[in-house]
């Protein structure tokens, strides 16, 4: 199983994404990259992530990611 | 359809249909370019069963958004939605080609034929990268003034796709000349070509080059293009949407070291009878 930040990583490579506090504002994802990146954190953990929690602030930065997937009993 | 009143009453619709379940959308929002429609009066909403339309009014024609939770409650609220319409109505649908040859499919029993496909490139560099040596300084390229805004908004209106390509209005271009997004290079009164581009961080959109038909083959696009990545040095990824019959210019990006990425965006269109 993939961290998260290899989830970003494979993503978008061009970025390091443990140096931003806000992804989207940092233009590291934009609206098309938050749906990749929830399939791939649905695939990667075996979960689904109800469109409801498709929101830019809970994939802003690694902590909105990891507090998401603890939402779906996921410890990353 | 009614008025939309402000962002705030627009994304509580949103969280109304995002409730539960899965989403299907070409609903992206950037709150300031909502509130500016929001304030011009031409953003307009409705709902059919649990399916959020939001419509923009462009000119002499509408685009529509769509949320909603599956395929199959679109294409019921949109058997919904069309006779309430009485004007020519755009959508795109976005995504990896499977995907949206899928949503496609939905809009044909409502009235709506392909109009084009643009496709989504992208140029990326990393921190470690060698940066290109920097090009000699160029005085003629220079960033537009508030008082291009007419000229410029003409020239696109002449040269683009309106159903197409989102074509920036009189305002936006005076706005876009006013905050340094545009880079042109003059011959006498006229501008004889531009450079429309946004920066996010780390992430640029190329929305517009153009060169005016009587200034081609001069090297005015080279040399706004070389501007356009001296000035953005921080940037990683770079983006554009190109019509996917636009060989040339295809050819052209990629030239500079953009690749098509995947990402398609179809538009569609539904014509009153």
């Amino acid at each position: 199983m993939k961290t998260v930040q290899e989830v970003l990583k494979g993503i978008r490579p061009e970025f390091d994404f443990t140096t931003s506090e806000d992804f989207i504002a940092d233009g590291m994802l934009d609206s098309f990259d938050v749906i990749t990146l929830i399939s791939e954190l649905d695939q990667n953990y075996g979960i689904s992530i109800v469109g409801a929690d498709i929101l830019p602030e809970n994939v802003r930065n690694l902590e909105a990611i990891e507090k998401l997937l603890h939402k779906y009993g996921i410890e990353p | 359809m009614n008025q939309v009143p402000s962002v705030a009453a627009l994304y509580e619709q949103m969280a109304r249909t995002r409730r539960a379940g899965p989403l299907v959308t070409n609903f992206y929002p950037v709150p300031a370019k909502l509130q500016r429609s929001i304030e011009r009066g031409e953003l307009f909403s409705t709902t059919a069963g649990d399916v959020l339309f939001v419509l923009r009014r462009d000119r002499d024609f509408l685009h529509l958004s769509f949320v909603a939770g599956t395929a199959e409650e679109l294409a019921a609220a949109l058997r919904e939605l069309v006779p309430s319409v009485a004007e020519t109505v755009t959508v795109d649908v976005l995504g990896p080609r499977e995907r949206v040859a899928e949503l496609a499919e939905l809009f044909a029993p409502a009235g709506f034929r392909g109009h084009c496909e643009l496709h989504r490139m992208t140029r990326t560099t990393r921190q470690e990268d060698t940066p290109p040596p920097p090009a000699p300084p160029d005085p003629e390229v220079v960033f537009a003034s508030r008082d291009d805004g007419p000229a410029l908004a003409a020239m696109l209106e002449t040269a683009l796709d309106r159903h197409g390509e989102q074509i920036p209005d009189e305002d936006e271009m005076t706005r876009a000349a006013a905050d340094r997004k545009i880079l042109i290079v003059r011959s006498g009164p006229a501008i004889a070509g531009l450079l429309f581009f946004e920066v996010t961080g780390q992430s640029s959109l190329l929305r517009h080059w153009l060169v005016a038909p009587t200034h081609r083959d001069q090297r005015i696009g080279a040399r706004l293009m070389r501007r356009y990545f001296a000035d953005c040095k921080d940037v990683r990824r770079f983006l554009l949407w190109v019509i996917s019959e636009n060989h040339n210019a295809i050819d052209r990006y990629r030239h500079y070291g953009y690749a098509q990425d995947g990402l398609i965006d179809q538009v569609l269109i539904r014509r009153p009878s």
